[in-house]
Formats: C-alpha cells, structure tokens, sequence
C-alpha cells in the first residue's frame, strides 16, 4: 500500500485555500470534496464547499437540502452552497425589469418587450454565464479560510477554466473590432451618437466581466493558493483520459498537486470466498496498480479503498476523511 | 418487495412507432452500455438503426473496440446496426462556414467594407457554440431520416437536459432575431430609391432554422417517437440525480420512457462464506433497490446485472441485451 501523505500537502502549503478535485464522473470527486472539506473544518478552519455543477450532489451527500440557497451551516465551520443558475438567471431578469419599470414609470412590462427579456434569458451561454458569476462573486467576496470547489466531470471542468482566456480573446476581439469599425467612414456616418453611447455602456460591462474572471481564474492557477487533486481508479480507460486531461490542465497551468487512488478493494479477499466479478475485479486493479506506479509514481498522495456502502450523511463522511487524512 | 410490472419490451410494443431513444444519468452508471444493448435489439427488430454518441467525451470506440469517431460502422457484425460518435469539429467547422457566408452576406447588405473573419471568429467563440453545434449535429442525424431507429448516448445529464430544453430555447431566440431582421429590412425598403424586394438570405435561413427548431421540438415531445430512460446504480448519488432529473423533464415535456438499475450484484453467486466486505455491499443494494421501489415503481424496466468483467465487445454486450429486454412477470 501508498503512503498515505495527503495531511502533509495541507500541512506544507498552508497558503493553499483553493481546493480542487477532477476526474471522470463517477469516480468519488464530491465525496472526497466532502471529506476533505469536513477535515479541515475540524482543524478549525472555516470552510466553505461549493458546487457549480447542476446536477450537483451535495445535498445529497450532506443529505441537507441547499440548493440554490446560498452558503448553508452543515456543521460549525463547514458551510455548503450549490449554486441554482436558473434563479440567478431569474434575477437578472427582474433587474432589467425593475430598470425600466423605474426608467419609464411604467406600472407593468409591454408585452414585446417582456418577450425580449424572456428571450435574452434564453440565449444558451446564459446558464454559464450564470454560474461563473456566482463563482467569481464567491471568490471575490472571501470571507472563509477555505474553498473547496465540487467540480463538473472532466470536460466541463476544462471548459470552466478555458472560460477566462475565451471571454478575454472575446473582449479584446470585440473591443478590437470596434476600433476597427471606427476608422471605416461610411460606417462612422452610419453610427448615431446615442447608439455610441449604447455601445461603450456595453463595452464597460464586457471589461468588467472581465477584470472580474482574471481576478478569479488568477486565483486557480496561482500554485501558491491552489491545491488540484486528480482522482483516479485501477482502471485501463480512467488511467487514459486523466493522462490525456492532465496534460490539456497543464496547458492551462492549472497547478497539480498530486493523485489519488480510489475504489480500492482490499487485497486479502483473494483467498476467500467471493463472487467471480469481484475475483476479476481484483486481478484488474492488481495489474493496473502497478500501471498507476509506474505512470504516475510519486506523485500519488493517497489510496482510499471502497466502503461497503456509499459515502452519505456525516459519520460516513468522517470515515472517509480519515482514511484520506490519518487520524486528527 | 418491488418488482417490474411493465418490462422494457412491453414498453416497446406499447410504442410501436418509437424511433429516437436516449439514455442518461450520473457519470459512471453504464449509459453508453445500455445505448449499445438497445441499439443491438432495435437491429434485431429488423430496423435499420443508428448509435450515435453526442457526449463531448466519447466512450463508444471503445465499447465497440472499433473506431467509429467521426465515421460510421457496422455494431458487432449486425447487418442493421451502426454506430457514429460525432466530431464536434467538423460540425464547428461547418457551422463557422455556414455563419461566415451569411455575415458576408449581410455586410455587403450593409455596406459594410470590412473581413469579416473577425466577426466570425467572435461569434463562434462563444462560449456555448460547441454544446450548441452538438445539437445542431442531433438535428441533421434526426432529419436526414436515414435510419427507423435511433439510439443517443448522451452526456451526463445537465447537458442532456440543456440539449433537449434547448429547443425551446433556439425558438425563442430566433424569433427574437427574426423580429429585429424584419424590422431592419422594412427599414432598409423605406430607404431603398429602387422600392424593389430583394432577397434575404439571411432572413431566409432564420425562418428555416426556427422550422428546423420547430421540427425537433415536436419529434422530441411526441411520446409516441421519443423516449428518454435513465440509468442508475443502486445506489445513493446515482438515485439522485436522476430523480431531480425526471422531474425536469416533465417540466419540459419530454417524454420518460423509465428507470434501468445497472450493476446489481448477483445474490445467488454470493455464498453464505462470502467475506463481510461482500455482504456489506449486498446489503447496501437491497436497501437501495427498495428505495428505487419507492421512489420509481411501476417506471423501472430492466435489471441489469453487475457481470464478471466489464462491458466491452460484442459478448458481453449480447448478454446485457438479454437483462435489459429481459421478460418480467405474465
């Protein structure tokens, strides 16, 4: 068996606040997220663990309803959050109108522009747009010793920190591109002035946006205050596509700090009886074991073995931190 | 306690007509497992059918241990059985020429003297152009009709749901562009000396779009064409997210064909000696299945067991064929 060195990285890197799973879905990312979280929360930090995924798990797996209702107590020092984006979409919504019921001292919204706003809404790249808000507003806010974030599945994950240098190519595009039209004369003409004014309010907005995920994807790729575990099974496919994920995270110098085995099951069941699935199971994870050693040698921080029933509710939760963690 | 009142063939010879099937759920619990055994039996039906992958990350290569990435293939020797994973870069690349001959239609509309590469290139940098050429993809594979039966493993959930409510979603949109479209070119005739109607290409391709839209909606919400069933494992988070996720759908009127329970250990090959680790496991699923009971009842249509080794290859995908059509009850 690994050593077990996970407690040292936390220990070694205090200034590491920003943590991190990935992986393939399926493999035990919130419920490491959850035990991690309740470990350093009884280490007496203060903690807050957060989900951007919509489909999230956490409450389920803190069996505590928080969905889409803010930072929630699960326990003294450990708070929890998933984040509901069509909420946050909805009050965009209602802002825009507030806006111009004030604006125009209106009692109730014109039917065409109603339907303007509802289609604005609805356009796809809101929901994201909704959700990296609300992450950005969390990391900006502070407030917690802590952050564990419960990550999407691996694509996803990569498309959330892609997000920062797409929206920055995007606004310097369009920022380009409006100087550009600038020096086109007949366009010049064309522009009102009102219209002008329309597009800076526009392009203020974008160069916020922006300020505010540079401010945030800063954060996750400073290796000072960013710990990234990538969770792994004995398996031929899992061992594949962390290899290939991990070198795509690379590109966005998304700072690695280790691996970590899971579903391990124990090896002194060989000689006994069990069922054929379980003996091939077995035969599996030897072999590839030995492929995790030898790919990723010491840069496997622990090896957590399977429950015999799923990780929910605190006292599971505990367990599981302390077979991650040691005792504390 | 529990038990399959209506099994999955009964599903089907209540719906005869049924022509575009999706799997989902969690990652993890076996969903392009389930697409390839149904694919396989709708071949065996005597329909020509097509599995067809629109998850961003691809698994039916390797579940086929053929390479069907951006090319279709005959599944496991089945004279009626294909299988294609869409390559989202062609379909990007596409959609990028298609958007770039409309813009340069509509500068040379506007007068407008300037490359439009530039243009192009922020509008397909939009963050959800990917998930959105996807489903784009969907469409042109629903509409080219080459097929009596389709099988689509999707992504896990969340991108299940925004792929399938976002139809509504593109209406919506493109009514509003439509909107602004007329508007513009109504201006554009009150200012014209010629007073001739011209073209419009690009007002041309939104109407066809928000057919195309149209289209799709109603073959997605016809419970008589579509059906989504959702795989889980017995077991907690899995149950989970696919009992929020029925109940989205319902809200979007897509139509759920039921619950398929994938990984169950086999009690019989359990012996009494077994090691507690084993017992433990067992036990955990028969609390959980009770849960399924509860929660998914008479909607759970197969029992697909936990096999010896994992699913992969033709073998092992005929025997999954036999749990997930298998006969329950009269």
């Amino acid at each position: 068996m690994i050593p077990i060195s996970l407690a040292t990285i936390f220990d070694q890197h205090p200034d590491r606040r920003y943590i991190m799973f990935g992986g393939k879905g399926g493999l035990g990312k919130t419920t490491f997220s959850a035990a991690t979280a309740f470990y350093l929360a009884k280490k007496g930090h203060r903690v807050l663990i957060f989900s951007v995924d919509p489909q999230a798990s956490l409450t389920d797996i803190f069996q505590k309803d928080i969905f889409g209702k803010g930072p929630t107590e699960i326990m003294p020092n450990l708070y929890a959050q998933e984040i509901d984006a069509d909420k946050r979409v909805r009050e965009y919504q209602e802002e825009i109108r507030q806006k111009i019921r004030d604006m125009y001292g209106m009692d109730s919204i014109p039917e065409e522009i109603e339907s303007y706003i509802q289609a604005a809404a609805a356009e796809p790249a809101m929901e994201e747009s909704a959700i990296f808000d609300q992450v950005v507003d969390i990391v900006v806010q502070g407030g917690y010793d802590y952050y564990v974030y419960d990550l999407v599945p691996l694509g996803h994950a990569l498309y959330y920190l892609s997000m920062a240098s797409v929206y920055d190519a995007w606004i310097g595009k369009i920022t380009g591109l409006r100087q550009q039209m600038r020096e086109y004369d007949q366009v010049a003409a064309v522009i009102k002035r009102e219209k002008e004014l329309d597009e800076d309010a526009i392009l203020n907005e974008l160069l916020y946006i922006k300020e505010r995920i540079n401010k945030s994807s800063k954060i996750l790729t400073d290796k000072k205050m960013t710990a990234f575990f990538f969770v792994i099974t004995p398996e031929e496919m899992v061992i594949k596509d962390t290899l290939k994920a991990a070198e795509l995270f690379s590109r966005f110098d998304v700072p690695l700090s280790g691996y970590i085995i899971n579903r391990l099951i124990p090896e002194e069941l060989k000689n006994q009886a069990i069922p054929d699935y379980l003996r091939n199971r077995l035969a599996m994870q030897e072999h590839y074991l030995k492929v995790i050693k030898s790919t990723f040698g010491d840069q496997i921080l622990a090896a957590v073995p399977e429950m015999e029933r799923d990780v929910t509710g605190l006292p599971m939760i505990e367990r599981m931190a302390r077979v991650m963690f040691g005792d504390f | 306690m529990g038990g399959i009142t209506k099994d999955m063939n009964r599903f089907m010879e209540e719906h005869p007509r049924l022509k575009y099937v999706f799997f989902g759920g969690k990652g993890g619990v076996g969903k392009t497992v389930m697409a390839g055994a149904a694919a396989l039996w709708a071949a065996r039906q005597g329909k020509k059918t097509l599995l067809a992958s629109t998850n961003p990350v691809h698994s039916l290569s390797n579940l086929l241990e053929k390479d069907v990435f951006g090319k279709v293939a005959m599944v496991c020797d089945e004279q009626n059985c294909y299988a294609f994973e869409i390559d989202t870069k062609d379909t990007i690349e596409r959609s990028k020429q298609e958007i770039r001959e409309k813009i340069n239609w509509f500068l040379k509309f506007a007068d407008i003297t300037t490359k439009a590469e530039d243009f192009i290139e922020s509008a397909t940098m939009n963050p959800a152009f990917e998930e959105s050429a996807m489903f784009e993809n969907m469409m042109e594979i629903m509409f080219k009709d080459e097929y009596d039966f389709y099988v689509f493993d999707t992504a896990p959930t969340a991108n299940a749901r925004r792929l399938l409510g976002m139809s509504k979603v593109y209406s919506m949109w493109v009514e509003k562009m439509l909107r602004s479209r007329q508007e513009a070119r109504s201006l554009r005739e009150m200012l014209s000396f010629s007073k001739k109607e011209e073209k419009d290409p690009l007002l041309d391709y939104l109407l066809t779009f928000r057919d195309r839209m149209g289209k799709a909606k109603e073959l997605l919400t016809d419970e008589s064409l579509t059906a989504f069933f959702f795989v889980t494992l017995p077991e907690a988070l899995p149950i989970a997210v696919i009992t929020r996720f029925i109940n989205w759908f319902h809200e979007f009127g897509i139509p759920v064909g039921g619950v398929v329970v994938n990984g169950l250990i086999q009690k019989e090959l359990v012996g009494t000696d077994a090691p507690e680790f084993v017992q433990n496991r067992l036990k955990m699923q028969q609390e959980h299945m009770d849960e399924i009971w509860r929660i998914f009842g008479d909607r759970v249509r197969s029992l697909v067991p936990l096999f010896e080794t994992e699913v992969k290859g033709a073998a092992m995908l005929n025997r999954t064929v036999e749990y997930l059509f298998a006969r329950h009850g009269s």
